[in-house]
Order: structure tokens, then C-alpha cells, then sequence
């Protein structure tokens, strides 16, 4: 066996009896240590409540800002529509009166033709 | 418990069987508390070796099983390979971090072992004095030549050597390559079979 198995295997056998052999304050103290560390990070009622109640207050605000603008909006379309049908009522009278209006053919044209 | 196991395909490197590949079955803890329950002692040991102070080990310990709950949701064969590459950035830290605080400590004409609690360095009633004595010296001796190593020889023997992760592991944990680990190894040896004379 040369020197660097010696060096390893020594190294090796004074790490794993120091671990085997650690003290009980030692072995409390990682416990605690642990448990301490999982607490931390351990997903609370609140922050489980969280993402839900803030998602639905979002759409609330949403709700309470976009509703009546577009609300508005849907009121100025139909003012719009209505001004747009009145225009078309008056041009579809002309129309009416274009078709029905005697036809007079000028002296020139009468020529012409 | 419930117990997972994975194949995990280790290839020969070397020798004819190149690329020959060996089922082994590995037993992954089904919690992460009963993965760090599993690991925190030999962690402990490692960071006490690297850092040679008590106080210091436990927090490194702590930090590092604090920083791997931000991983919880990896799957867990993920969680060897983060915890130890986490605490070797830890002890890293901490030995920067120590080797300014000595400075400055000697600035000032103070000395940095004053915060050692005397009662934790009390023995135990229970064990046998001789044997605790013999056990210490030899803890110590290696403690001293591993805190004389430079840093990556240093991490690279915690990890491989005492850990026993594989070269892969090592490489993935420190960052490098597995043939630097090879190198960082070997020399690391060499340095200790210096430092530890008396042991051959």
C-alpha cells in the first residue's frame, strides 16, 4: 500500500468515527437548526391565501375601472348609430323625391338629343 | 418512507469496458427534511475540518439548508449535488470572510479564538478520556493540515475524499472540470501526506 492510500484511508476512518461519534449538544443543535430552516420556508396559511385574494382583487379593481368606460363607450356607439340612421333616413327621402320629381328636359338638351 | 429509486447509468471511463454501462439503484430520501436529517452530521463534520471552529460549521450548515429550501421543488436526486455545491460556496465565503476578521483582530492586538463558549468545550463524562484524547489529536492533526491546503485542493478533498461524492459530483459541486479534480485531489494528497508525517 503506498503513502497516498495510507493519507486517504486515515483521512477517511478519523472522518466517518468523528462523525459517528458526534456529541448529543452537537446533534440537537443540527436538529433545531433544521427545523428551524424547513419553518422558515414552510408555506403559511397566509401565503397560501395570497396569490387567490390578491388575483381576485385585481380583477375587482379591473372590474370597478374598464366597467363603466365601457359602459360609456357602449352609450356614445349607439348615439352614433343614431345620428348615422338619421342620416340615412335623409338621404334615402332625397332619393325618394329625386325618383318621384318631374323630369325636365332644358330646351338645349331637348336639342341635342 | 416512501423510497424512489432511479438508474442511474455509470460509464467505465477507463479500460476496455469503455462505455459499458451498470445499473445502480439509489435510495432518494422522499422529504427534504429526511434528506438533510441524512446529511446534516457528515456536513457539520466537513465544515467544522474546513472552518476549524464550531460556531462557524453550524452556521455554514444552517445558511446552506436555508439556501437549499429555495430548490425544494427540484426533484430530489437534484438535492445532493446543490446541498454540497452550496456549502462549498459557504465555506468559502466564511474562510474570506474569517481571514479579513483576523486581520483586522490582529490590527487592533486582539485575538479571534476568545469567542470559543468554554462550556461547550467541556468534555463528556461519558467516554473514555484516553480514547476522546487520542480521537482529538488525530481530528486536530487533520483539521490543521486540510486548513493548510489552498482552496480548491481544500474543497476538493472534503468533498471527494471524506464526502465520497464521485468525480462527477465533485466537478459539478466546485464548478470544474472532472479532470481538475483529479489534479486538485492528487496534489492535495500530497500536501497532507507532508503535513502528516507521523501518520505513515
Amino acid at each position: 500500500m503506498n503513502s497516498h492510500d495510507e493519507i486517504e484511508k486515515k483521512s477517511r476512518g478519523i472522518f466517518e468515527h468523528s462523525v459517528a461519534t458526534l456529541d448529543v449538544a452537537t446533534i440537537k443543535r443540527l436538529r433545531l437548526t433544521r427545523r428551524d430552516a424547513l419553518s422558515q420556508h414552510a408555506p403559511s396559511r397566509f401565503n397560501a391565501l395570497l396569490l387567490p385574494a390578491s388575483a381576485a382583487f385585481a380583477i375587482a379593481v379591473g372590474v370597478a375601472v374598464f366597467l363603466p368606460q365601457m359602459q360609456a363607450g357602449k352609450a356614445i356607439n349607439e348615439q352614433e348609430s343614431l345620428y348615422i340612421s338619421a342620416e340615412d333616413d335623409a338621404d334615402a327621402d332625397m332619393l325618394t323625391w329625386l325618383a318621384d320629381a318631374p323630369v325636365e328636359i332644358s330646351s338645349q338638351l331637348r336639342g341635342s338629343l | 418512507m416512501t423510497v424512489a429509486t432511479i438508474t442511474k447509468m455509470v460509464f467505465e471511463q477507463n479500460g476496455s469496458n469503455a462505455g459499458a454501462a451498470e445499473e445502480v439503484a439509489i435510495r432518494l430520501p422522499a422529504t427534504l427534511d429526511e434528506f438533510l436529517a441524512g446529511v446534516e452530521r457528515r456536513a457539520f463534520r466537513i465544515a467544522e475540518l474546513a472552518l476549524g471552529h464550531r460556531e462557524d460549521a453550524l452556521d455554514a450548515v444552517q445558511d446552506t439548508m436555508i439556501k437549499l429550501l429555495q430548490y425544494r421543488d427540484k426533484p430530489a436526486a437534484e438535492w445532493s449535488p446543490l446541498f454540497w455545491s452550496i456549502l462549498r460556496r459557504q465555506l468559502t465565503d466564511k474562510h474570506r470572510r474569517n481571514a479579513v476578521k483576523k486581520r483586522v483582530m490582529q490590527f487592533f492586538g486582539k485575538s479571534d479564538d476568545q469567542d470559543e463558549d468554554p462550556i461547550e468545550a467541556l468534555p463528556d463524562h461519558n467516554e473514555d478520556p484516553l480514547r476522546r484524547l487520542t480521537d482529538d489529536s488525530s481530528w486536530n492533526a487533520l483539521g490543521k493540515a486540510v486548513r493548510a491546503l489552498p482552496a480548491r485542493q481544500r474543497e476538493c478533498f472534503l468533498l471527494r475524499e471524506l464526502q465520497g461524492l464521485s468525480v462527477l459530483e465533485t466537478a459539478a459541486a466546485m464548478g470544474c472540470s472532472d479532470g481538475s479534480v483529479k489534479t486538485h485531489l492528487s496534489r492535495a494528497i500530497s500536501a497532507l501526506r507532508i503535513h502528516l508525517e507521523d501518520w505513515q
